[in-house]
């Protein structure tokens, strides 16, 4: 603060008077010039004391209600004045970048924050971009050079796209991506541990689970590069290569008794090799062959999160993690034992008759090659005929060792260790064969062919083998010693997997005019699928399915500035293979655009699936409608509008069977209408039936207004919200609402000012404001509001 | 003209039918692999033809010459993407993360929806999400035989992880429930207190995607 003082004091009591009386002859142009710099100087004096006083580090625009239609890649609108660029070695260069800092207050839940946005404080290269173009095409390496990336310093996502080319020698595209993912949906996964006793199905203790069992925060680094030689040549080559890397630390869980909580250390890895070249075998014909490479590397390993631990009075004093799950009344991980009050008194665990865990590992190391030939031809050689076909084959091999220990008790089988070992393999070997034709009958009649065939099978073998400990005198309990010697349990499993699919569309397109154009077609496609459990008698799923669409569709351009396309499919299946699967599916799809003036662009569409499948014990009626609005409107240099609407409904019913013994008092009100009737005598261990519903009705508004209050200066300001109203059955009386009722709000806004000198400032502010209408649950919760201000400046030539 | 040659041997692209320019642009680019199914594409059969996101001498964008930057040039007819990609959980396509053309090919490819696959055969979500892929020795078959659309929307959800259904037992009950149309035999249903901590089925079933040492999916 210190320099804007000093700046406040060097303006003298005269000097400021001078300024402010008219000016007459005798001012000179240097006391203008003087008096407009102090006049900024206090116009920026001004700014920053505001900015001072209403803007505290912790509370910044904390009492504002709003969000953004999208966080954009840059918080600012692009500046008003575009580049003219240089011209330098024979190249017209083009280059920008923005470097700004962003500063970011959240208010409530910070892991929801992070879940959904995830932008933070800090200083950020937000943009930059650099274009080379050769001035005569006789650029050196290149003639072509185009660079962006975005997000450098700390934001979630950044990238960097590169492409370059040398006319008739090479063209080069590459990218890099790095995506930082943290997700923290509490409910996801949660056991919903119940409150404390007089609640109804109290436990003691009651140990809410804070956070999902399953919470992520990883990054993921992606980057690809493909580089064609000689790509206008009779024969031209395709080189390429991707890496794929996934690490970070997430939450898993382990089923042994109870659930264990796992601190699951990702680290993926693949790397994919390409290698393709393409002959020109005759006019418009190529022949190419591709071979390519992925190696697939799995070490991501498990390790136990010790969370709800007690203490266990053994010698010396142990403690042991109870796991996830703390519910009493239902003995998870077991009941509290009278004349105890609580499962944990004073951290001393009271029942030591308790399945838990001292320790939990597991290794893995998972590799897999997956090598693929190619082929494919193209072909245009008859002017009414043009072709597309290829084939390809892929065998891919999998293995793995395990490497898994466990301590601690698992009380159904009277288990105190474990030491699991063995090696999973499997295989995938897949053909793909597909051929594509377009036969052009008349000038305006067509006849399109698309074939499709894909096969595959699964051979799958392990030989696993657990080591169990029990103790010399069971039950067992925590304070037992395991016996030295284990019982082992080995598992051999060979089982297969194969399904062959194929498919056929015949559609017949007809440019009935220049303003109108139909198509009829016709989909068929059988899938057969086989399921070898042990390669024994009659240990064999078998299906077939077929498939069988009518295809429909037209497009018009009634006029110039109207545009429409009407696409429908009628599926009918003979059977299915997932429950949920609709033995009828239709869609229908209609879009608009029309633009009535240059400046304006409306646009309408409507998308229905509607699916349904009448089996009496499944009953399932699903659809999901979507219809939406769009205008964009710019009348004036000066101003714009952009409005966005769009409704989306999903409703998925079916007749579900389940098991639900709510807590003594407790009326759930599907459950108590549900009929108590074994799944209509089919399932014994479910003895409940009911309609199920699932009901989704999502709202999404947008609204966005460009102005420029001055020439150098354009303004943006928006506001967007996803408004979600459904239902879906409760199953335990602990289970809120969450994602089937809540509003996510985001208002934006951005100023953008030319300065001059190449330079524009820029800046952005985004809010956000996410709240379900449901109570919380047994966890934290999850509302916030956060506001995130960008400065920046852009530099550009 | 001046230099004496046949005016009429030029090719005026303005006001002929899409069909014809987009012919004319694939006599040189109909070879390359990317463009290769585009006669048989569903931009193609709709009407819908190269000048209507490139532009050669006009383009607003200079890495392919298109009319507009992605994702707008998608959003501009595929109204419903653009509201899928401002869902709160969504695939980062709006913030340039991600973009139309990683899952989809524009100019057309040999399966529905324009979508890209590996050369596996498998599905274009395996590029990323490679833990996914396998092969497993414990398969949950509706992941290979369905898709990822049985469970997850992939443009955008308004439920965590692109679920098309929350909570999590309501979606797995859908399926995990005794049928008789299922002629290749339905999956038993879990025989789980859902008012106990069973409610949430990915608590214990983690490997929910293909399991190397579990049939149940449990690691």
């Amino acid at each position: 603060m210190e320099p804007i003082r000093k700046l406040a004091l060097q303006t003298s009591l005269p000097e400021r008077r001078a300024c402010l009386r008219p000016q007459t002859q005798s001012n000179s142009a240097a006391i203008q010039g003087r008096c407009k710099r102090q006049i900024a100087a206090a116009i920026a004096l001004l700014f920053c004391a505001i900015a001072t006083i209403v803007w505290p580090s912790e509370t910044l625009f904390a009492q504002t209600p709003a969000a953004s239609p999208a966080p954009a890649r840059a918080a600012a609108p692009a500046p008003p004045a575009e580049a003219d660029g240089v011209t330098s070695g024979g190249y017209q260069i083009h280059s920008s970048v923005e470097f700004g800092y962003r500063s970011t207050d959240v208010t409530g839940s910070g892991d929801m924050y992070d879940t959904l946005v995830n932008l933070q404080t800090g200083p950020r290269i937000l943009d930059q971009t650099l274009t080379m173009q050769s001035v005569d095409h006789e650029g050196l390496l290149f003639d072509d050079l185009y660079l962006n990336s975005f997000g450098w310093g700390g934001d979630p996502n950044n990238a960097l796209r590169l492409r370059a080319d040398k006319n008739k020698w090479y063209n080069l595209q590459s990218s890099f991506r790095r995506d930082q993912y943290f997700s923290d949906y509490d409910l996801l996964a949660n056991p919903l541990n119940p409150p404390p006793p007089p609640a109804p199905g109290g436990s003691t203790p009651s140990i809410p689970i804070l956070d999902s069992p399953h919470l992520l925060d990883t990054t993921r680094r992606v980057s690809d590069v493909d580089l064609t030689l000689l790509p206008q040549s009779r024969v031209s080559f395709r080189l390429g290569f991707s890496h794929n890397n996934m690490t970070g630390p997430s939450y898993s869980s382990i089923h042994e008794g109870t659930e264990a909580s796992l601190l699951q250390d990702w680290n993926t890895t693949v790397n994919s090799y390409r290698l393709g070249v393409d002959f020109g075998i005759a006019p418009r014909t190529v022949l190419s062959y591709d071979q390519f490479l992925d190696y697939y590397k799995g070490d991501t390993d498990y390790q136990l999160n010790p969370i709800n631990e007690a203490l266990v009075p053994t010698t010396p004093v142990s403690s042991v993690s109870l796991g996830l799950s703390i519910d009493t009344v239902n003995k998870e991980p077991c009941a509290v034992m009278p004349p105890a009050t609580s499962l944990v008194v004073n951290g001393v665990l009271t029942n030591v008759t308790c399945s838990a865990y001292f320790s939990y590992s597991r290794n893995q190391r998972i590799r897999t090659s997956t090598p693929t030939e190619r082929v494919s031809l193209r072909s245009n050689y008859f002017r009414k005929l043009e072709v597309v076909g290829s084939f390809s084959y892929s065998s891919a091999v999998s293995s793995t060792p395990l490497d898994e220990s466990f301590s601690g008790l698992i009380t159904r089988t009277n288990t105190l260790a474990f030491i699991g070992s063995g090696t999973a393999a499997a295989n995938r070997i897949s053909d793909v064969a597909d051929l594509g034709a377009t036969l052009h009958l008349t000038q305006h009649l067509r006849l399109i062919e698309k074939f499709y065939f894909w096969a595959y099978r699964i051979p799958q073998n392990g030989n696993l083998n657990e080591v169990d400990y029990s103790c010399a005198m069971p039950p067992c309990t925590l304070l037992s010693t395991p016996l030295t010697t284990g019982v082992a349990t080995p598992t051999s499993i060979q089982s297969s997997f194969n399904q062959t699919w194929t498919r056929n569309q015949t559609e017949l397109a007809w440019d009935i005019s220049t303003k109108l154009g139909a198509r009829i077609g016709y989909r068929y496609g059988d899938r057969d699928f086989n399921h070898f459990n042990d390669f024994l008698p009659g240990d064999l799923d078998h299906f077939v399915g077929l498939e069988k669409t009518a295809l429909l569709g037209f497009w018009g351009r009634p006029t110039h500035a109207l545009r429409l396309n009407f696409d429908y499919e009628h599926t009918n299946y003979n059977a299915v293979f997932v429950r949920l699967s609709p033995r009828k599916d239709a869609r229908y799809r209609f879009q608009t655009t029309y633009t009535p003036r240059s400046w304006a662009t409306l646009g309408g569409s409507i998308n229905i699936r509607q699916e349904s499948n009448a089996d009496a014990q499944t009953q399932y009626v699903g659809h999901n409608q979507n219809y939406g609005l769009t205008a964009s409107l710019a009348p004036r240099e000066r101003f714009g509008l952009d409005l966005a609407y769009n409704f989306n409904s999903v409703i998925q019913n079916a007749i579900i069977c389940f098991n639900d013994t709510p807590p003594t008092g407790v009326i759930l009100p599907f459950v108590a209408n549900a009929d108590n009737n074994n799944c209509g005598g089919n399932d014994t261990s479910n003895n409940l039936m009911a309609d199920s519903y699932y009901t989704n009705h999502n709202n999404f508004g947008m609204a966005s207004i460009r102005f420029k209050p001055a020439k150098r200066v354009l303004a943006n300001i928006g506001y967007s919200i996803t408004s979600v109203d459904g239902s879906v059955p409760q199953f335990n009386i602990l289970q809120p609402l969450g994602t089937v009722q809540y509003k996510y709000q985001q208002p934006v806004a951005n100023l953008s000012v030319d300065i001059g000198h190449k330079l524009a400032f820029n800046m952005g502010w985004n809010y956000y404001q996410y709240g379900e209408g449901s109570f919380v649950g047994p966890t934290a919760p999850r509302y916030f509001h956060a506001n995130s201000l960008t400065e920046s400046l852009r530099y550009s030539f | 003209m001046a230099g004496g040659g046949d005016k009429t041997k030029i090719f005026v692209f303005e006001g002929k039918p899409r069909e014809e320019t987009s012919a004319r642009c694939l006599t040189c680019h109909g070879e390359a692999h990317q463009q290769s199914h585009f006669a048989q594409s569903a931009h193609s059969n709709s009407d819908v033809g190269c000048l209507d996101c490139h532009s050669p001498h006009h383009a607003k964008e200079k890495e392919f010459l298109l009319v507009q930057e992605q994702p707008q040039l998608c959003y501009g007819c595929h109204t419903s993407a653009k509201a899928d990609f401002a869902k709160p959980y969504h695939h980062r396509v709006s913030e340039g993360l991600v973009q139309c053309v990683d899952c989809h090919n524009p100019h057309g490819t040999a399966t529905v929806r324009q979508l890209r696959s590996l050369p596996s055969g498998d599905a274009i979500c395996y590029k990323c999400h490679v833990d996914k892929q396998g092969p497993f020795v414990y398969e949950h078959v509706p992941v290979k035989t369905e898709g990822c659309t049985s469970c997850h929307s992939p443009h955008g959800s308004t439920n965590p992880k692109l679920l098309n259904v929350m909570p999590v037992n309501m979606l797995c009950l859908q399926c995990h429930t005794f049928s008789t149309a299922l002629t290749a035999g339905g999956p038993a249903g879990p025989a789980h207190n859902q008012s106990a901590k069973y409610q949430a089925c990915t608590m214990c079933h983690t490997q929910i995607h293909g399991s190397n040492f579990s049939d149940v999916f449990f690691k």
